[in-house]
């Protein structure tokens, strides 16, 4: 017999039963509402991901040409070998995935977020290779992206730049926002700068794969064509870079040439430079690149920070007869050194100018009339005219990480140092020594505003940007400072620039690295890194201004030696070229 | 006669058991068309069409008989997991197959539903009293030599699976347990845990574990089947992509789609909607299951209660944790969905299961 509770305890427990399975089927079906309701068009998306396989037809970057229609940048065709992780496991499998191994940590890292430019330009045989094992490798693919091309090669290395490989980093930027991992941009000069005109919208083909990466659909989906970047249109002379680069051989230094009305950059070059061509897709040239001690990737022409030397007593001169100081038959006499304020100066010219007026002193580069002439000047009004001729502030080109230089003053002094001016510095900042610092872009709109009478261009190497006045100076002293700039290249120090072809003007220096008294009395005595900076500031013609310019050899001697006879090249070339490429007027940018 | 006849098979076992099975032969027709194992429809009808005549002759069985012929059958379980450990066909780095001829055999399945019998048969034996002591200790150590076989093969699933229906059925039995042994027995299993952790599991099993708590940590390894699932459920969304029209299956991106993944099928394909009814399904039938225990109660069959309670936890503790799986809030076990997953093994003992219910419906309307 069956005891009555017992049966009643079975009963009841069989019934308690129904509610945990309420409870997991209730519980379910909650979970399928979150996954399937609120979250279905995230998996969606995700599902999509999975079968949806885009191929991107890279669009080719835009061509950059020089003032005349000449080629100085192009896409060419090119294959590049890509991976993703997966893919990258493969190729070493394979033992392909030649990389050195400080790269390899980048490489892994981007091929983490998506496909990774393993190797760039790399030849048809090599694509044929990888294409025809698609299936076995599936994380590898070779897309065809057009590579640039640089026909002038180092001549326009620094103008232009180089395109890489976006990074992380560069990601998170404003200016990149486009841009998605994998792609290449511009990294530095105009390519950076004229990045979104130059990039052109990438076009897409979808295709449905299957768990395998099989294709199983191509046709009939989204499928847009890649449009070729903008042409960019820039103001230099092409023929100019060229003949830039050869005039200076192996020298380091740069030269910018402005058109004097309107700030159009007609040329700009910085060596040593390197061809992009040579170092793409190179990541092991490129570190020795930035290891280099010549720094062959700074662009010494709107980065480099030079002592001016002479070049400066156009400021210096501008001062003395702004400020009253001398006038136009002011004399003063040279006699080969000088005291100023207890410490005692020389002129290059041991045995002395003799008596000298302010043009005299400017063609001939007499430091005693400078030196005289700062004892009547504060270093505050030196300053204030330099700035009024744009030294100590960025010119405002197209161009990234553009230097400020220096332009001392006594507050600048107190806050640098804590000390307080003296007067024999000022001696020093009269003749561009001391502590003052330029680029050669801020001399050779020095040099345009000179030319001009007074007006600052902002140089720009695409399109025109409105410039400023120089305060302060009359139309008859820029007048007498060209008068001294000309006589310097009829007779003066400057005469190496000479040329049949129009009168050039100009102002020479000599800038020191070191102290005088510290090392050899002649310049090819010292260490190379001893050795006085080559300055050439100039323009032409002398009675219609169009062409200014400023060069600076690197270490490479005296002004008139070193830097004149390649202003001269320069200046040359660019009127013996055709006269068309000397149209007034900014390029620009057409389709 | 008359009346029993009359009254013939429970139309709501039938009926829900007959909708799950048509369902499922729609999603293995999807599940299929990608896979390359050498699975087709007809061989899973043919399955069906020997499940039925398993479910027919279990449905004419008298289940108090066969529960007396309980310990032989869980003998037989017993020695079978036992060669399965030995000599048991290799899969994926276990022993849950034996191969005789063309049929494959899974102890692991024959193990469950030999134990629901085993225990409904011990526990109604000792009906005069709550429990015997003597049947106490001869439940443990059968329940318990039982887990451990299909454990060692390792089949932890299915280990679990019997380990919840011993429970479950201690649960049944109407046995009262002290406080006091409860918490001796709630301390100890979280003590052991760490220990199961550190020696009981092989390293696929704790990555499993891993990346089922945190899936995306490795897509394209231990989480990708259930990222995967849940990509396939969630982008179901409430009507589904439509028969055959689910890139997830179709693809073949989802992992085992005719077998432990047949519900995320259900889910891409006919959506919110879908796994709602199913859910229904189940619910509606266990909740039949456990009024036919009921019944059989209060017919003062309690072999029969405790047996159709047995394949009540049998059936919906492995469909519920499969669905659970597929919802992604379980981590992965290598289980079938009783009733839908292509496979002849669960798709017999679910028979079985059901045709003695069926059976024990039958009985209980005879005095």
């Amino acid at each position: 017999m069956i005891h009555a509770e017992y049966l009643a305890r079975i009963r009841r427990r069989l019934t308690i039963a129904r509610y945990p399975l309420w409870a997991f089927v209730i519980l379910l079906t909650v979970r399928f509402w979150q996954l399937q309701i609120v979250r279905g068009e995230e998996f969606s998306s995700l599902a999509r991901d999975n079968y949806l396989q885009t191929e991107r037809h890279r669009a080719p970057r835009g061509l950059v040409v020089d003032r005349g229609g000449q080629v100085l940048a192009r896409s060419e065709p090119s294959f590049t070998l890509l991976a993703d992780t997966a893919g990258l496991r493969q190729l070493e499998d394979l033992g392909l995935l030649a990389v050195e191994d400080e790269d390899r940590a980048g490489l892994e890292a981007r091929a983490a977020r998506g496909p990774a430019v393993v190797r760039s330009g790399i030849p048809f045989a090599e694509a044929a290779f990888f294409e025809a094992r698609r299936r076995e490798l599936p994380g590898v693919r070779v897309e065809f992206v057009p590579a640039r091309d640089y026909p002038l090669g180092q001549a326009t290395a620094h103008l232009l730049g180089y395109v890489g490989e976006v990074t992380a980093a560069q990601l998170l930027l404003e200016e990149f926002v486009t841009a998605a991992s994998g792609d290449l941009v511009g990294q530095d000069g105009i390519e950076r700068v004229y990045n979104t005109t130059l990039v052109g919208s990438d076009g897409y083909l979808d295709r449905v794969v299957d768990s395998r990466q099989r294709v199983l659909v191509s046709g009939g989906l989204r499928r847009t064509e890649p449009v070729r970047g903008e042409t960019l249109q820039l103001n230099v002379v092409g023929a100019l870079q060229e003949a830039a680069h050869r005039a200076f051989g192996d020298h380091r230094g740069a030269f910018v040439a402005l058109d004097v009305r309107t700030g159009a950059v007609l040329g700009l070059g910085s060596y040593p430079a390197e061809n992009p061509e040579d170092f793409r897709g190179d990541a092991g040239r490129f570190r020795e690149m930035l290891a280099d001690t010549a720094t062959p990737l700074l662009n010494r022409a709107v980065q480099g920070r030079y002592p001016p030397g002479s070049a400066f007593k156009l400021v210096t001169a501008a001062a003395g007869l702004g400020e009253g100081v001398v006038g136009p038959e002011t004399r003063i006499t040279c006699n080969g050194r000088a005291r100023v304020a207890g410490r005692t100066f020389h002129c290059h010219r041991t045995e002395g100018h003799g008596s000298l007026t302010l043009r005299e002193a400017v063609s001939k580069s007499c430091n005693v009339f400078f030196y005289r002439l700062s004892e009547a000047l504060d270093v505050d009004v030196i300053a204030s005219y330099a700035r009024a001729f744009g030294l100590g502030a960025p010119t405002g080109v197209d161009l990234r990480n553009e230097s400020t230089g220096l332009v001392p003053t006594r507050e600048w002094k107190r806050r640098a140092t804590g000390e307080r001016w003296y007067a024999s510095e000022t001696a020093s900042v009269a003749v561009g020594q001391g502590a003052v610092s330029v680029t050669p872009i801020q001399m050779a709109r020095l040099a345009a505003a000179v030319a001009s009478g007074g007006n600052i261009p902002t140089p720009r190497l695409v399109g025109v940007e409105p410039g400023g006045e120089v305060g302060g100076v009359m139309p008859e002293h820029f007048e007498l400072i060209r008068d001294g700039m000309r006589d310097a290249v009829v007779s003066g120090t400057a005469w190496r620039a000479r040329m049949p072809i129009a009168e050039v003007a100009a102002k020479t220096g000599t800038a020191q690295v070191a102290s005088a008294s510290m090392v050899a009395p002649d310049n090819e005595d010292r260490p190379y890194e001893l050795r006085t900076h080559a300055w050439f500031v100039g323009f032409a013609p002398f009675d219609d201004p169009e062409i200014a310019i400023a060069v600076v050899v690197e270490h490479g001697g005296a002004g008139g030696t070193a830097a004149a006879p390649i202003g001269g090249e320069i200046l040359r070339t660019f009127f013996e070229d055709s006269p068309d490429t000397r149209v007034v007027g900014g390029g620009g940018v057409d389709q | 006669m008359e009346l029993r006849a009359r009254e013939g098979v429970d139309r709501v076992l039938l009926v829900c058991v007959g909708l799950l099975v048509a369902i499922a032969l729609l999603l293995l027709e999807s599940a299929l068309r990608g896979v390359a194992s050498g699975a087709t429809l007809g061989a899973h009808l043919i399955r069906l069409g020997l499940a039925l005549g398993v479910g027919v002759v279990a449905y004419h069985m008298d289940h108090r008989q066969l529960a007396r012929l309980s310990p032989a059958l869980f003998l037989l379980a017993l020695g079978l997991s036992a060669i399965a450990i030995t000599s048991g066909a290799l899969r994926a780095g276990t022993r849950r197959w034996l191969e005789v001829g063309a049929l494959t055999v899974q102890p692991g399945e024959l193990a469950k539903i030999s134990l629901v019998l085993l225990l409904a048969h011990l526990i109604a034996r000792s009906r005069h009293e709550p429990m015997s002591r003597r049947a106490t200790v001869g439940w443990i150590a059968a329940s318990g030599a039982l887990v451990l076989a299909v454990a060692a093969q390792p089949d932890l699933g299915s280990a679990a699976i019997l380990f919840g229906i011993g429970v479950g059925m201690v649960f049944f039995s109407g046995v009262t347990i002290s406080r006091k042994w409860m918490l001796a027995a709630g301390g100890s299993a979280v003590l052991a845990l760490p220990l199961i952790w550190a020696f009981g599991l092989r390293d696929y099993q704790r990555t499993r574990i891993l990346s089922f708590l945190n899936p995306e940590s490795d897509p394209l390894g231990a989480g990708y089947q259930t990222l995967q699932a849940s990509i396939a459920v969630g982008s179901g969304g409430l009507f589904g992509t439509g028969w055959l029209q689910g890139p997830q299956t179709s693809l073949q991106f989802l992992p085992a789609p005719h077998t432990d993944f047949v519900f995320a099928v259900l889910a891409e394909e006919f959506g919110f909607l879908g796994v709602v009814a199913v859910l229904a399904l189940y619910l509606v039938l266990g909740l039949r299951l456990l009024q036919i225990a009921v019944e059989a109660v209060e017919n003062k069959d309690p072999t029969g209660a405790f047996m159709v309670g047995g394949f009540f936890l049998m059936l919906h503790l492995q469909a519920l944790y499969n669905i659970a799986m597929v919802a992604g809030i379980v981590p992965i076990k290598g289980f079938p969905l009783p009733f839908m997953s292509y496979g002849g093994n669960s798709l017999l003992i679910a028979a079985a299961a059901i045709g003695l219910a069926a059976s024990v419906r039958r009985r209980n309307f005879l005095t």
